[in-house]
């Protein structure tokens, strides 16, 4: 068994692309194995700041010849068929062999293949995989014909110690890599995957990504417990950040994680900015700390509150002979951001947020639906008209977009919402009018919480405007473009009422219809226009049942527009799936489909008269009545519960079981059948008044 | 690097001054092999708008200059009282073409001549790919990072004025400010040492430079006249209009220039509104096509 080992050695590859880089080359090369019959056993892929490493081990070491027979036309086949298959073979017509095929006689050709050795093929082939990944950008160089993500500087190819010297444009693979670019930057030659890795390591190299996150997350860890050591009136934690976690593990070779104090006078600055302001341009992780508190039976507790502590910590990408330099360097770069920040912050605070109100009407919400200051004015209008108390609402709607022209949002723009909280609070706005400012944004996906009642209005509102309107603009979203988002503004909008279990005022299509109308002046839509918000929320709606429910309850159950609420949708949902669980709804449902097919098979029309002359039997006659007596009752008891309306279809399951004993449908009579299935027919359109049992 | 301890000889305090660095940096690319060319006597955004950048990284002719810009941004206009935001500053340019396989070494080799050793600070090439809307140009390439500051922009050319560039220059862009408040170890641009000089020679940086930084942020943000700007902008884009019909792309890029300066001057007025500026920008970008398809075709390529 073999092993093969490439690298390709480049300049910087951007942090972000190399996640991504790795699942596609591992997919790549193993397609790349298979089509050219190589079987190998594991395939890694390591793809970090300066190099993407393919390494394969359980190789074969040559595809062993065989022969094979090709099949081609039959004997007496057109000159040109024949033709055709000795060039696509490459082949003349004196080396066609005949052979019979279930009695026909055909031509074959018996190719031999001859063994080949696996480095030949690697050599012929190498770059084809290599180049077969389009990176997000990439870029030439020099004036070099190869495009790469960034210059491409060295290949190393080893099999099994050899080096392969495929050509990839003007490169050529050697057996050479290099270390640190500055703590060790030699070349270092390489003979196979276990060598190269530790000769890495031992030249300042962490080949493994996890290996890297592993060692980042260490370091975090131990400036952490050193922190509580020297601090004790605190209990100090990390900020956790996952993706800034994963982004740093790709800027470094050689992480070394280093910290430095924050100057207290930033302090003043709320945390979410201080956060931003060090992650978005520093890639600086950040620190949290309780107070350590003593209660009355003088044990310590940390108090539940955690604040912003005046710590940065950092990873460099080298062992500085001087770490203070690099830390000092740091902190300088840190202090320059923070006062732009703590400037832009106090420029914020001199003017209210209603004086800030005034210049949205020159934020364009969308060319084509105006400003934002017009957005406003529909907001209030629309939490208006889902709840007519809400007055300290309608206060937080005429001011929740304000931040948008804040210093702060301009530089920071995932602080929206939370600036706005921070400045109304510092204007002595009520609580929840803040509240409601910083969270009418969520949720911001599928796994963001739910805003609670009072914020969830204004929420509600803001994403039903926003639906409807690049609805009506053209936007909706096609495949897999969805540029503003818009499924996950109407998954927002059925997570807020469902989560809040809204019943009143917030059906779907007064919704989508009141919002449309707020458009009108400045759109023009027509009544399917409108209709296409709802469909859309409604089959959003139906995915979203989809992943708790059974997908055919959910296509019988959610009825068009959904109508009356989502809440009652799922509580409909809750109640199929409960009695469909039970052995009398499993039967009830049989029976339901044996009608069905009864119906469906006679071809009937179900609107015909019943022949009043026709004798009913004694189960008929009770079937009959039944279903005259109910059709609507059902309906109002679904309204109380559709557990109560199941149930009481099981009334109907008695009196079917009765019926199917006794009375012979299909009777030889045709209009004493045909009368029969009327009366099912009119009994099976009761079943449908609760859910479409067609469907389940 | 030392840090700066409060008794600095004469012969460091003039090693490390701003015009030091300057004079290192060119001797370097000097010696290297480029030609050292004078600023360009025109209001720029950016050292890449000099024509030495944006027409000569066009064509196949090799290509190796490096010259200082003075660089103008009027919404960057802070009255001098930011520590280094300032809607003028200094900006040193290198373009080599084609970009040498060593590029990146020569870079740092250069920070060792500035005195940064790369042992001890950590230098990091940070994702940062470079576009100029107005110039129709953009490329790959990174920030450099010393100790978590940028101190420069390394690019990789692709297109300028809509023209693939091929082959490739590299650009090397050093912010003269940021480096010098790295080097002598200051807080703000105003008190970086300007010449090196003690006594009565002194002079800082504020010495030289803020005034003007005062009375242009004024001009910028307050006073600048929105009609004559918009009126000049249009004869601008009609003279380089005209020039470009006279096969005279040279001056034609002159007025290009004019009018992109005069686009971020209504900008840093705030009379431009968000759909206006996408016109203004297609507007520069549409002279800077026509120039750079002129030039070439004067240069004697097909275009």
């Amino acid at each position: 068994m073999s092993e093969l080992l490439i690298e390709l050695f480049s300049e910087e590859i951007p942090a972000m692309m190399q996640s991504k880089a790795e699942i596609a080359y591992l997919n790549i090369f193993t397609k790349y194995f298979q089509e050219k019959k190589i079987g190998f056993k594991d395939i890694k892929i390591f793809v970090g700041p300066r190099r993407v490493v393919i390494y394969a081990d359980g190789l074969d070491k040559e595809i062993k010849g065989q022969a094979i027979s090709i099949k081609g036309p039959k004997v007496g086949s057109p000159e040109l068929a024949i033709e055709g298959f000795c060039k696509s073979n490459n082949i003349n017509q004196a080396d066609l062999v005949i052979q019979e095929v279930k009695g026909t006689k055909c031509y074959f050709y018996e190719k031999e293949i001859t063994t080949q050795k696996i480095t030949d093929i690697f050599l012929k082939s190498l770059a084809e995989p290599i180049m077969e990944y389009v990176w997000p950008k990439s870029m030439y160089w020099s004036d070099y014909k190869i495009k790469w993500v960034r210059p491409l500087k060295n290949i190393l190819c080893v099999f099994d110690g050899e080096n392969i010297p495929f050509k990839l444009g003007h490169l050529t693979a050697n057996d050479i890599t290099f270390g640190h670019k500055f703590m060790s930057p030699k070349e270092i030659s390489v003979k196979n995957f276990v060598d190269y890795k530790k000769d890495l390591k031992d030249n300042f190299v962490m080949l493994d990504r996890s290996d890297r996150i592993q060692e980042i997350e260490d370091g975090l860890k131990i400036k952490i417990d050193y922190l509580n050591e020297n601090y004790k009136s605190f209990y100090y934690s990390i900020n956790p950040d996952p993706a800034l976690l994963e982004e740093v593990a790709g800027l470094v070779e050689w992480p070394v994680v280093l910290h430095g104090r924050i100057d207290d006078r930033f302090l003043t600055l709320p945390k979410e900015v201080l956060v931003a302001s060090m992650r978005t341009h520093q890639k600086y992780f950040s620190v949290f700390s309780n107070p350590i508190l003593v209660d009355a039976q003088g044990e310590t507790f940390k108090d539940g509150e955690s604040v912003f502590a005046p710590f940065f910590l950092f990873v460099s990408n080298i062992e500085s002979s001087d770490e203070s330099i690099v830390i000092e360097g740091n902190k300088k770069v840190l202090s320059a951001r923070l006062e732009d920040a703590l400037y832009f912050y106090n420029q914020d605070l001199k003017t209210t947020l209603d004086e800030k109100s005034k210049k949205l009407d020159k934020v364009v919400f969308h060319a084509k639906l105006g400003s934002m200051k017009e957005k406003i004015d529909r907001l209030k209008e629309l939490v208006a008209f889902i709840n007519t108390n809400a007055n300290y609402i309608i206060e937080a709607a005429s001011i929740c977009k304000s931040d948008i022209v804040s210093e702060v949002v301009g530089e920071f723009p995932s602080l929206q919402g939370i600036m706005g909280y921070y400045y109304a609070k510092s204007e002595g706005k009520e609580k929840s009018v803040a509240i409601a400012i910083r969270d009418h944004y969520k949720p911001q996906g599928p796994s963001d919480s739910v805003p609670s009642e009072k914020a969830g209005l204004l929420a509600l509102a803001d994403k039903i405007d926003s639906l409807c309107g690049l609805m009506l603009a053209g936007e909706k979203p096609t495949g897999s473009k969805d540029p503003y988002a818009l499924r996950r503004l109407a998954l927002g909008i059925i997570r807020i009422i469902l989560e809040n279990q809204w019943v009143g005022n917030v059906n779907i299509t007064e919704l989508v219809g009141e919002s449309c109308k707020l458009y009108s002046k400045i759109i023009n839509y027509s009544k399917n226009d409108q209709e296409q918000i709802t469909l859309f929320i409604e089959e959003r709606a139906k995915n979203y049942f989809k992943d708790k429910f059974d997908n055919s309850q959910v296509n019988a159950s959610v009825n068009f527009k959904l109508e009356p609420s989502l809440v009652v949708t799922k509580s409909k949902l809750e109640a199929v799936k409960k009695f469909l669980s039970t052995d009398e709804g499993k039967d009830l449902l049989k029976y339901y489909k044996r009608v069905s097919n009864m119906i469906g098979s006679a071809n009937i029309n179900p609107d015909d008269e019943i022949d009043s002359k026709i004798k009913l039997l004694s189960e008929e006659k009770e079937l009959l009545k039944y279903v005259e007596n109910n059709s609507d009752s059902l309906i109002h008891k679904s309204i109380l519960g559709y557990n109560v309306a199941l149930q009481e279809l099981l009334t109907i399951k008695v009196i079917l079981d009765r019926y199917f004993e006794n009375v012979m449908v299909m009777d030889k009579d045709p209009s004493i059948a045909k009368n029969r299935l009327l009366i099912l027919a009119k009994a099976k359109s009761i079943f449908n008044r609760i859910v479409n049992f067609d469907l389940l | 690097m030392k840090k700066l301890s409060s008794e600095k000889l004469p012969e460091e305090i003039y090693q490390k001054s701003f015009q030091m660095i300057i004079l290192k940096l060119q001797n370097f690319w000097s010696e290297y092999g480029c030609a050292i060319l004078q600023p360009y006597d025109m209001e720029m955004g950016a050292g890449t708008f000099h024509p030495a950048t944006v027409l000569r990284c066009l064509g196949s002719k090799p290509w190796n200059v490096a010259y200082v810009q003075p660089s103008r941004r009027p919404a960057d206009s802070r009255y001098a009282e930011h520590p280094n935001r300032m809607q003028h500053y200094y900006q040193f340019q290198v373009i080599l073409k084609p970009s040498p396989e060593n590029i990146q070494d020569l870079y740092l080799e250069s920070l060792k001549i500035l005195g940064i050793d790369t042992k001890v600070n950590d230098i990091r090439f940070v994702e940062d790919d470079w576009e100029s809307p107005t110039l129709g140009a953009s490329g790959l390439g990174w920030e450099v990072w010393c100790n978590g500051m940028e101190v420069s922009q390394f690019t990789y050319m692709q297109q300028i004025g809509g023209i693939d560039c091929r082959p490739v220059a590299g650009e090397i862009t050093y912010g003269l400010e940021r480096l010098a408040l790295y080097i002598q170890g200051k807080d703000a641009v105003k008190d970086l040492d300007w010449n090196g000089q003690t006594g009565e020679k002194a002079l800082t940086y504020a010495q030289v430079d803020f005034e003007a930084e005062k009375q242009f942020s004024k001009f910028n943000l307050e006073v600048a006249d929105v009609e004559i700007l918009t009126r000049h902008f249009i004869d601008s884009e009609t003279q380089c209009k005209q020039l470009i019909e006279a096969n005279l792309p040279m001056p034609a890029y002159d007025y290009c220039i004019k009018a992109s300066h005069l686009f971020n001057l209504l900008n840093s007025r705030g009379v431009i509104s968000v759909t206006e500026r996408a016109s203004y920008i297609a507007r520069v970008r549409n002279l800077a096509k026509l120039t750079c398809n002129k030039w070439l075709e004067i240069e004697g390529y097909n275009v």
